[in-house]
């Protein structure tokens, strides 16, 4: 039996005087998936997680979180999810533990129970020894992982992480992306993530949502959006190119042919077969030496999509 | 309830830890200076007059800074959360719209109290040396007064900070409305104190009570009402 989905969007609309910011938008998150929605500055991506916590008031349409109408249950929403928005959101006059406490008393966390979880997520972050200082002292990695410990801190059954990575050096973006997918396997928990780090969505999410001006012009999984991307590149080292370049390009399936130093770059249309070109390539007299295929990167289809859907990424 | 002591809790601290350093002695000691020395003078020089202005300014600057102080601690506890980027993840919190309106209010509202109370006693210290006691009677309705004060203060200053971006906005916004509030409302202190027939002394004080117990309950009816996490975050 599929199980009911964590988030369902329908038809969520919420327009700020003359803009647009969510239009319609339609969209389901599995349960214990780890979903990430992509989109350039202004998509829309911010305004949605609001929309879905209660934080905004929709114009039109509806949201429900893990079963509940946001609009009418909104408190029992929010206390299932856990939250790092695009801000730490931290006390900076507190220190780490004041914060937690904090946030553990809001969630009503029995007492033997907040320590213990806050002593071990101090711990797991490796944030134990400067637990007493106060935040405002802290580096922006630090604070990041307090934030998304304070989001993990009550066990929530989802968790919206607005661009979670952000100001973080690789080691540390690293080991949370590492959080996310072990909390995700571990304990079930579904994670919304919002990234401009599609090598990041990549490497994280089971399924991916693009998002142009508050609406979705892609969906699947990052394996399936790259090949929606559609350009298949192959690279070709060797010699001699020059006759074969001209009856290269003169093929249906090719879009662009590039010759540079020993180097040629065949962009295909659509995911053919490689060996006829290569044979075509041997046949007008080229010294083939290595051949390789790559799929566009995930990026490189972002890219395209949102140039299919009216515009670049700027 | 357990979900506004719990954000009285957390604005406590924060109104302990203002300054960039936690340095809680040094801030409340700063905090309280002021207010503890112009108690004593004013109430000292009310135990050496013959006649009783110096306690009526006494109290009349007890409600003036319970309402500027509440007012200045709420702005910072509304806006000054919006413009440190806390609100939002706040808001994203289980707690009701009324709990944390409620903590929010109350600690501040505790805290001016608490700094009115200890003018006041600094008052009545001053006028013991000064050689004649402020009568008790005085002392406790102007304490019962300067709740109401700082109640008022914080109501009006939530008013403002509703939908201002900044701490800076909302002190724009509040402009001279607060200021021209505060010193009507702690101006019945005054009266209370003032010279005047004991019957003169009871009407003030309940009219004074009445008053601002009914513009406290009018103001938190306001702020209740507008106070909606939808409509709390800035377009």
């Amino acid at each position: 039996m599929a199980s009911a989905p964590a988030l369902r969007l329908d038809g969520l609309t919420r327009r700020f005087d003359t803009v647009t910011a969510v239009d319609h938008l339609d969209l389901e998150v599995p349960a214990g998936s780890v979903f990430g929605f992509l989109g350039p500055n202004g998509a829309g991506k911010t305004t949605t997680i609001r929309l879905a916590l209660g934080l905004l008031e929709p114009t039109a349409g509806r949201a429900e979180v893990l079963g509940r109408d946001v609009a009418t249950d909104g408190d029992a929403v929010r206390r299932a999810c856990g939250v790092l928005l695009e801000h730490t959101g931290l006390y900076e006059r507190l220190s780490a533990v004041d914060n937690l406490e904090f946030y553990a008393r809001l969630w009503r966390m029995p007492d033997d129970a907040r320590r213990a979880r806050i002593r071990e997520l101090l711990e797991h972050f490796g944030l134990a020894d400067r637990q007493r200082e106060l935040v405002a002292t802290w580096s922006r990695g630090m604070k990041q992982k307090l934030a998304l410990a304070r989001a993990l801190l009550h066990r929530p059954a989802m968790v919206f992480l607005d661009e979670p990575t952000a100001g973080l050096d690789p080691v540390a973006a690293a080991s949370l992306r590492s959080d996310v997918l072990e909390l995700a396997r571990r304990e079930g928990v579904t994670a919304f993530i919002t990234t401009h780090n599609l090598d990041e969505a990549e490497r994280t999410c089971d399924a991916v949502r693009v998002i142009r001006a508050g609406r979705l012009i892609a969906q699947g999984s990052p394996a399936a959006l790259r090949a929606r991307g559609g350009r298949q590149i192959v690279t070709v080292r060797g010699a001699r190119f020059g006759g074969a370049v001209g009856v290269l390009r003169a093929r249906p399936e090719v879009e662009r042919v590039e010759q540079s130093d020993g180097r040629l770059e065949i962009e295909l249309k659509s995911e053919v077969p490689v060996a006829p070109l290569v044979r075509l390539l041997v046949d007008h007299g080229a010294d083939v030496e290595e051949v390789h295929k790559g799929a566009a990167s995930l990026e490189e289809a972002f890219l395209a999509l949102l140039d299919e859907n009216g515009d670049g990424a700027g | 309830m357990n979900d506004a002591i719990t954000v009285a809790w957390k604005e406590m601290r924060e109104i302990l830890a203002r300054g960039g350093a936690f340095r809680r002695g040094r801030t409340l000691t700063r905090t309280l200076l002021f207010p503890i020395g112009i108690g004593l003078l004013f109430g000292f020089q009310s135990g050496r007059a013959t006649d009783t202005s110096g306690r009526s300014f006494g109290v009349f600057f007890v409600g003036l800074f319970a309402m500027t102080t509440a007012g200045a601690l709420v702005i910072d506890a509304i806006a000054g959360e919006r413009e440190r980027h806390t609100l939002e993840t706040l808001l994203a919190s289980p707690a009701s719209d009324r709990a944390l309106l409620a903590g929010k209010i109350g600690a501040v509202v505790g805290y001016a109290w608490a700094i009115a109370l200890v003018q006041l006693a600094a008052i009545e210290i001053g006028a013991v040396l000064g050689g004649r006691a402020i009568p008790a009677w005085v002392i406790v309705v102007v304490g019962v007064l300067s709740a109401l004060e700082a109640t008022l203060g914080a109501a009006f200053g939530v008013q403002f900070s509703l939908r201002a971006p900044t701490v800076r906005a909302a002190v724009r916004k509040q402009g001279l409305y607060s200021l021209i509030v505060s010193i009507v409302a702690a101006g019945v202190n005054g009266v209370v104190a003032a010279p005047a027939s004991a019957v003169v002394h009871i009407v003030a004080a309940a009219v004074g009570v009445t008053v601002l117990l009914t513009a406290d309950a009018a103001l938190l009816a306001i702020a209740r009402a507008r106070f909606r996490r939808g409509r709390l975050l800035l377009d």
